[in-house]
């Protein structure tokens, strides 16, 4: 009896697992396009991040979990050559050095990194999301899991109707994350 | 909260502060994705709507038990009726797993089998349930009235018939008993003593004597047996389900019915529990036996002590005492003692010992039996094999 249960815990066990590299695929693939067309793919090749692809199949083949923190931070990193143009920093430090007195680097940099809208991202977040509710579950409710997931995909832009959204949206995810840590702290 | 609920978080504050850091408002704005898994509701009333089980069983016995639990809400709930340890999923589970989403009804059907005796309260029904992302669960209680009873079986009593010795009062079926009710059967002519009733005054008796004499008869039914349990730590010997004190406890339920069934007082004294039942007949005493039987949880008494606790009683009944326990923690001079008063058979257990110890624990035992046989007052009992009795 102790046994069957223990071939049916590492048959679930391995079940998610599966689950979970395959969603970490899914996510690199995504990254990785998102990469080739970012225009820092013309400094770094993206054919140097292929081999970042086997970090998932490492991981399940040590027991670790496939779809990791730092893989999901990687993907992230793959993808901010796109969104990154956007932002004030990138901006200012334009100007910095544009005011420093190197005009012809300032302007290069200007002409290479055009902001690109990422749609990419948010689906890379979904997959990481799925990845860690499907962890710990059954392989049962992967379903589940999934339709939950694809919930907050769709829900999350509707949030950010109001005028200001980077500020509401950053108070509203703070909050919402300072009550999930003090139930997690009192559960 | 989950390990998932907690990697959420992680992941949301992570993407706020690379967000704030780089200044990036997409990356704040993403971090509403895993929020919003947190915010999914959840909750339920779990409540047990109809109940079926087997009341009464035996030790080794297959019961089942079907449950229908009643889920309102929403979540994936888990359901368990929980199990005393010493029952044994045979068939079924005890646990359910299913998403509700509004009313549902689940069914819990299983068999299982009781391997220790005593009253089994079944009435813890756990549960646990979680939301759509798996991030939090709560648990609670629902409450069922599932209460099964596990008796010893009561085994055939075999006869015994190589036992060496000198038997005292070996078949206590031929002895009469020491009080009850006078029949009609003449025994002596005797003095009187107050609390003599006056129709047995024998009148020709007391004129020829000068002083008051009554006639004394025989009184009805057949000796009184008496059980002596023991019930010290030493008879824990062994695992949970099978040790010498469940062993005891199946020979005296055995004996007693053994007995009353043949029409004896029965009575017992639970050494260590400090449990006593006076003889009676009827399978009214030998239910109550039993009953006190499946209570016995064990204690600390000497059997010193113990008989002389009854000793009173003792002396009144003068019965067949039967004494279960382990001999070689018998003081045989004082069963030996106690024999010359009244039959004393001493049910020696034996059976679970192993390797050195155990050797020298049968030597010890062996003495100790060879001593009481010596005046037949002694009957092993191998609880590995079918009980016998002489």
């Amino acid at each position: 009896m102790v046994e069957m249960v223990e071939e049916r815990s590492m048959k679930t066990r391995k079940g998610w697992k599966l689950v979970s590299l395959i969603s970490a695929e899914i996510a690199f693939f995504i990254a990785w396009i998102s990469y080739s067309n970012s225009p820092l793919s013309s400094v770094i090749s993206p054919v140097v991040l292929l081999p970042v692809s086997v970090i998932p199949a490492l991981m399940l083949f040590t027991d670790r979990n496939p779809f990791s923190f730092e893989f999901f931070g990687l993907l992230i990193a793959m993808v901010f050559p796109k969104i990154f143009p956007s932002t004030p920093l990138y901006s200012s430090f334009i100007n910095a050095v544009y005011v420093l007195g190197f005009e012809n680097v300032a302007s290069y940099l200007n002409s290479i990194l055009k902001p690109q809208p990422a749609t990419s991202l948010p689906l890379i977040v979904a997959l990481f999301c799925f990845a860690q509710i499907v962890e710990k579950g059954k392989i049962q409710y992967t379903g589940v899991a999934f339709a939950a997931v694809m919930l907050a995909y769709l829900i999350y832009p509707v949030v950010f109707i109001p005028t200001k959204p980077a500020y509401i949206a950053a108070m509203l995810a703070v909050g919402v994350a300072a009550v999930a840590f003090s139930l997690f702290k009192h559960s | 909260m989950r390990k998932a609920g907690a990697s959420l978080v992680k992941t949301s504050l992570y993407l706020i502060l690379a967000g704030i850091i780089l200044t990036s408002p997409e990356l704040i704005r993403l971090a509403i994705i895993p929020s919003v898994l947190l915010l999914l509701p959840f909750g339920a009333r779990v409540k047990v709507v109809r109940e079926e089980w087997t009341e009464k069983v035996s030790v080794g016995e297959v019961f089942s038990v079907s449950l229908i639990v009643e889920v309102v809400g929403i979540g994936i709930a888990r359901i368990r009726h929980k199990l005393p340890e010493h029952f044994e999923l045979v068939e079924g589970s005890n646990l359910k797993e299913v998403i509700v989403f509004g009313r549902r009804l689940v069914r819990i059907d299983y068999k299982a089998r009781a391997t220790k005796r005593g009253y089994y309260t079944l009435s813890e029904v756990e549960y646990e349930l979680e939301n759509f992302s798996q991030a939090f669960v709560s648990r609670g209680l629902a409450t069922s009235s599932v209460v099964v009873e596990v008796k010893h079986r009561i085994p055939r009593v075999r006869k015994v018939r190589e036992i060496r010795g000198r038997a005292k009062s070996p078949m206590p079926g031929i002895d009469i008993a020491k009080i009850g009710v006078p029949g009609t059967e003449f025994r002596e002519i005797r003095e009187y003593m107050p609390g003599d009733s006056i129709k047995f005054v024998n009148w020709k008796a007391t004129a020829r004597k000068g002083k008051l004499m009554v006639n004394q008869y025989e009184v009805e039914g057949k000796k009184a047996v008496w059980i002596f349990l023991d019930s010290n730590p030493y008879m824990l010997h062994g695992t949970n389900v099978k040790n010498y004190l469940e062993s005891a406890i199946e020979a005296a339920n055995a004996l007693a019915y053994h007995y009353t069934t043949r029409g004896h007082k029965v009575g017992l004294y639970v050494i260590g529990d400090r449990r006593m039942i006076h003889p009676d007949v009827g399978s009214r005493q030998f239910r109550r036996i039993s009953r006190a039987l499946l209570e016995v949880e064990g204690g600390k008494e000497s059997i010193d002590e113990a008989l002389e606790n009854c000793k009173k009683m003792l002396l009144l009944y003068k019965p067949l005492l039967i004494l279960i326990t382990r001999a070689e923690r018998v003081r045989v001079d004082k069963v030996l003692k106690l024999s010359k008063l009244m039959p004393v058979q001493v049910v020696a257990l034996k059976g679970l010992e192993r390797g050195f110890s155990g050797a020298v624990m049968e030597v010890a035992r062996r003495r100790s039996v060879n001593r009481l046989r010596s005046c037949g007052s002694c009957v092993e009992f191998d609880v590995n094999r079918p009980l016998a009795v002489w």
